[in-house]
């Protein structure tokens, strides 16, 4: 089983997700909390995380840095409000497996997780 | 200013906290004097000490008239982060003293202190990501950029837009009209795990860039930076890879100047007891926990099992057993089921282990760990030590000193191992 973790603040891309993933051995979950994405890291599920860096970009670093520590196989996207090298390349740094900006629509981000679920599942 | 030298100190307002600004005047070579204004930022690290004070030099007058420049507040606390990120990796953090690991750690000392490209290559979870880390951190490129780059996770034409850029401007993406990783990191090193995933046309174009960066070859540490360092990572053997044609030969060789293989935690399983102990201490820290240890006998359970997933594995069943532990040492009980069945019930915790002499008990759980790894093996000395990470001579001496028989080396039919290390890495000893 895969699980996606959606964390972004309003609920732009959860939707979408739960849509295309409905019925294809993916939970998607929705959270607007540090606290309870770091609660959802046990467990041996395949884990990938969608981080919005858009309002507070260093609390969401901070964020990404801490999931890291905790489950090192995870694959986090994050997206961007606007182009920004250096926070790209920290990003990335601290653990990101892709960096996305805007403008991306639901559907990209829906297509691109879901070749990272096939690419997942082709290894384990 | 780059035309202009000069040093000056900070307020003494800012060493107690507060930030402050001053003007003051530099003097150009010819003798003109130009007027700056210097913005000062104390900034404090976790206890709330004074870590260290940012300085901003701008025109005057100075418009905006703000103390905290966002950018600036935004690198001070990246490299807050990047600190903190940076404590997790290090060669202390690679633990292990069986002699396989020994040479583990001898490799990455040796890579860190040159600038040739390295190949990682172990199971899942055996580290290498933090073999990776580590090498960065403690390499002369430890202040560029480290990029990881998973190439089996992303798909091709993202991959390829991520390592080599794009000039395309109608699609999104991160790279949209700029340069790709493999440049931006220039002065850092590019890790990209799965490597042998990357497309033929990639590889290809991997290969260019090695050459142009001169990656392969070794530098001296006092020497330039140039270009991008590559350490690329494998689950499985590179060279069957390689004859399986899923690697080009000469992106091979470009990313292989140097191979480290990191053993599969079953092949090293006198390194178990090191690294509970390791795990259960920086879970404590993590959680306030006091729990000191573990007791031999949940020792005995973990040393039972095969741990297909190696070192993340062990952690993860360390963190759950941290958090059901309600005394000062991890008993079997902490354990979680899956773990316990495999031991089968064959040696369940009893009252007599408890009262035994240490040095007896650590005797018995040894001859234990040989015996299973004879038995393993089939009778084959060699690859018995290869399973508990020793040279052959030295499991030989232990059996001698354990009074275990059948310690004298037979003269029979032992095949050759198979190292799974490719490299010239054959102890001397044996």
């Amino acid at each position: 089983m895969t699980c996606v973790v959606v964390y972004e603040s309003g609920r732009r891309w959860i939707e979408h997700l739960r849509v295309r993933f409905h019925g294809q051995q993916v939970r998607v979950h929705h959270t607007t909390s540090a606290m309870d994405l770091l609660g959802r890291l046990g467990g041996d599920h395949d884990l990938i995380l969608v981080a919005e860096l858009c309002s507070r970009p260093l609390a969401t670093l901070d964020l990404i840095e801490r999931v890291g520590a905790r489950r090192s196989d995870i694959a986090t996207v994050v997206i961007a409000e606007a182009a920004d090298q250096g926070l790209e390349l920290a990003a990335r740094e601290f653990g990101a497996a892709e960096f996305l900006c805007e403008p991306i629509t639901p559907r990209e981000l829906a297509e691109l997780i879901a070749r990272m679920v096939r690419a997942r599942r082709r290894l384990t | 200013m780059p035309d202009i030298g000069a040093s000056l100190a900070a307020p003494a307002e800012v060493f107690q906290g507060e930030p402050r600004s001053i003007e003051t005047f530099f003097v150009r070579p010819g003798g003109e004097r130009v007027w700056r204004r210097i913005h000062f930022f104390p900034w404090h690290d976790d206890d709330g000490k004074l870590a260290f004070v940012v300085g901003q030099v701008s025109s005057r007058p100075d418009s905006a008239g703000s103390p905290q420049p966002p950018h600036l507040e935004l690198h001070a606390e990246l490299l807050r982060l990047r600190e903190r990120l940076y404590r997790r990796y290090g060669f202390e953090r690679i633990v292990g003293t069986t002699d396989s690991m020994r040479r583990v750690l001898d490799q990455v000392r040796l890579a860190s202190s040159c600038d040739a490209n390295v190949l990682v290559w172990g199971e899942r979870g055996t580290g290498r990501k933090l073999v990776a880390r580590t090498i960065h951190r403690e390499s002369a490129r430890r202040d560029g950029p480290f990029i990881p780059l998973d190439c089996a996770l992303l798909p091709p034409d993202v991959l390829e837009r991520d390592l080599f850029g794009s000039d395309d401007r109608g699609e999104s993406g991160p790279a949209r009209g700029r340069a790709g990783l493999a440049l931006r990191a220039a002065g850092g090193t590019l890790f990209l795990d799965n490597v042998r995933h990357l497309a033929r046309d990639l590889q290809s174009r991997l290969v260019s860039l090695c050459c142009s960066a001169g990656g392969a070859e070794p530098t001296s540490r006092a020497g330039p930076l140039r270009g991008v360092r590559i350490i690329s990572a494998e689950r499985t053997d590179p060279l069957a890879a390689l004859a399986a044609g899923e690697f080009r030969a000469d992106l091979f060789f470009s990313l292989s100047t140097l191979v480290i293989y990191l053993p599969p935690l079953r092949h090293r399983a006198a390194d178990l007891p090191l690294l509970a102990q390791h795990f259960v201490e920086s879970l404590n820290d993590a959680r306030v926990k006091q729990v000191s240890g573990i007791s031999l006998a949940a020792l005995n359970v973990l040393q039972s099992y095969e741990w297909p997933n190696n070192i993340r594995e062990l952690e993860e069943v360390l963190r759950a057993a941290v958090d059901r532990c309600r005394s000062h040492l991890i008993e079997p009980d902490d354990i979680e089921a899956r773990i316990k069945g495999a031991l089968g019930g064959a040696s369940s915790p009893t009252a007599v282990e408890e009262a035994v002499d240490l040095d007896q008990m650590l005797e018995r759980e040894e001859r234990k760990m040989i015996e299973r790894a004879i038995k393993k093996a089939r009778g084959n000395k060699s690859q018995a030590a290869e399973y508990l990470g020793i040279s052959r001579p030295r499991l030989y001496r232990r059996m001698q000193q354990l009074g275990m028989d059948d310690a004298e080396p037979a003269e029979t039919v032992e095949t050759p191992t198979a190292s799974p290390d490719f490299t010239a890495q054959h102890d001397s000893q044996s």
